[in-house]
């Protein structure tokens, strides 16, 4: 049999999954697959992820073929699915998309995608590229079968076993940094970090801008805690890579981690480009601008907490929590024009709100005279807001203008209110 | 790393120049979006009652090279009408008048662009 008709042959025989928004596009695709010679009724096409997910498990399609985006998620998770019906060898996955960014090709590449292709696309670049994966992995090469099986042999645990059919492979091309990579990921995941490196820079050996292996060696430094190293490593990386969300995040914290905190803010272009930003990235980075935002408090360099602090909230949109850090931040160091500005950031339908308020008590306590403060602390007393640096800041107003009685009472409202805090709020009524 | 260069094709409005009428999608709203290309034209899918096979069209289009905005407009045959679904059909229009180093340099970018991008994943996957 022809390799065309193998490649036909297959087509015709196995189910095919086309998960497409547009519907022009995935009658587009399967008229492609049909030409190449696909059975038309064992075409199946989506529009919705949930939709997708139902005819994986249904169908268990071997062919997948789908947009970077699926509603607002990534339709390459599906992907994950499909192998539970087939395994890697034997699944073909394909993302054809407009997307272009570097970022999802990255990301795409890191998974289990087989062939990413530009929208729009000529039909015969397209079926080239079906046929050429197809191909791959009716005959994949002795040194691919190899790895293919070690591969799978790493998924079950069987790590020697895994070592040997990577040695087999490095019998067929004894320079392949991806060799030395495996061999280096067996090393990480049995936690032997600096046996994984040694593997890793192996590779690096071969080919010095070997993706995986960078990134294999980043990882072991991270886990060894060896921060300063992987930020190193970064710098090297980031010149030659776009790095995926999952990467970016751990980027940053290695950054924060090696003490480079003021590097976190040259992440920002790559994070706003992202078309996905992952919750937990999301996290991490506004957590990132607010260590590095505290750094610069400490430091006293308030316009430059500041811009961290703006960072923030451009990652993390509206989060009323990261403001009142922030203004908090800002009181600590008395640069209440930075903190009233932060303020000002508060969401106007929670203006006059219980934490706004305290907050705005917080910033008038440090520029109106005790007697006004003692007036604002009664407002808010009145209407049950204060917490305990606003009640400390009301109980040091009140001794100043020498109001004990007044005092002293502030300081039984909070002692019922924080009752682990009774010591500190007493000291506080002496002279 | 490479730029990220934008190159996109997008089509204003496509008229039956035998019909004297407008090649719609069957929602009418929605834009005609290219979907395939070749050296000489392009296929869409529309209202199969928009066009048939040897009708002569009007496209006028524009591409974004790089930064720059730059209109196309096609004169063609619709050559090939394929059913697809009730009421669609997808059609190609193979351009008989058209600036050609337009079009070349539309398709030579989304080549080079292409290849850009299957040299970064393959560099990413560490393949051989």
């Amino acid at each position: 049999m022809s390799t065309a008709e193998a490649v036909s042959k297959l087509l015709y025989n196995e189910n095919i999954l086309i998960i497409e928004p547009s519907a022009p596009f995935a009658q587009t695709i399967a008229k492609a697959l049909v030409e190449m010679g696909a059975h038309p009724d064992k075409i199946f096409m989506a529009r919705r992820w949930n939709e997708a997910l139902t005819l994986i498990e249904t169908k268990h399609p071997r062919l997948l073929l789908t947009e970077y985006h699926i509603d607002d998620r990534l339709g390459m998770s599906l992907i994950e699915h499909q192998l539970k019906h087939h395994d890697e060898q034997t699944k073909i996955s394909l993302i054809l998309t407009h997307n272009s960014a570097e970022t999802a090709v990255a990301a795409a590449a890191e998974e289990h995608v087989d062939e990413y292709v530009l929208k729009p696309f000529s039909m015969g670049e397209l079926k080239e590229r079906l046929f050429r994966v197809v191909v791959s992995k009716l005959n994949p090469s002795k040194f691919s079968a190899h790895i293919a099986n070690g591969r799978k042999l790493i998924k079950l645990g069987l790590f020697s076993e895994a070592t040997q059919e990577f040695k087999m492979a490095e019998h067929e091309n004894n320079q392949s940094p991806l060799v030395f990579f495996y061999l280096g990921q067996i090393k990480f995941l049995q936690k032997k970090y600096s046996e994984a490196v040694e593997e890793f820079k192996k590779g690096l050996f071969f080919q010095p801008k070997h993706y995986k292996c960078l990134m294999g060696e980043f990882d072991a430094y991270f886990e060894q805690q060896n921060y300063k190293a992987a930020q190193a490593l970064l710098g090297n990386i980031r010149k030659q890579y776009p790095l995926s969300p999952k990467r970016l995040g751990s980027a940053i914290i290695a950054t924060v981690l090696s003490k480079h905190v003021l590097e976190v803010t040259g992440f920002i272009n790559q994070y706003m480009q992202l078309d996905h930003k992952p919750a937990e990235l999301t996290k991490i980075y506004g957590a990132a601008l607010m260590t590095a935002g505290k750094h610069f408090i400490q430091n006293k360099e308030p316009d430059e907490a500041y811009s961290c602090f703006e960072m923030g909230l451009k990652v993390l949109g509206t989060d009323v929590d990261f403001i009142a850090m922030a203004v908090k931040e800002f009181i600590k160091i008395a640069q209440i024009e930075h903190a009233d500005k932060m303020l000002g950031r508060f969401p106007k339908e929670q203006v006059g709100g219980k934490m706004h308020s305290q907050l705005s008590f917080l910033v008038a306590d440090k520029i109106m005279n005790s007697q006004e403060v003692i007036n604002r602390g009664r407002k808010l007393l009145s209407l049950n807001f204060a917490d305990e640096p606003c009640f400390a800041a009301m109980i040091k107003a009140m001794v100043k203008e020498n109001k004990l009685t007044m005092a002293e009472d502030t300081v039984q409202k909070a002692t019922l209110q924080y009752p682990n805090q009774k010591d500190y709020f007493y000291n506080l009524l002496k002279p | 790393m490479s730029k990220n260069q934008n190159c996109t094709f997008l089509i204003d409005d496509v008229t039956n120049l035998t019909t004297n009428m407008k090649i719609v999608t069957p929602l009418q709203t929605e834009r005609l979006e290219a979907l395939e290309y070749d050296q000489e034209g392009i296929s869409f899918q529309c209202d199969k009652k928009s066009c048939r096979q040897g009708q002569l069209i009007q496209l006028t289009g524009h591409i974004e090279l790089y930064e720059k905005k730059i209109e196309f407009i096609a004169l063609g045959k619709i050559n090939t009408v394929v059913a697809v679904q009730d009421d669609q059909v997808q059609a190609h229009i193979h351009f008989t008048q058209y600036k050609k180093d337009i079009w070349d340099a539309y398709l030579d970018l989304l080549k080079r662009k292409q290849m850009g991008l299957d040299n970064l994943f393959k560099a990413v996957r560490g393949e051989e």
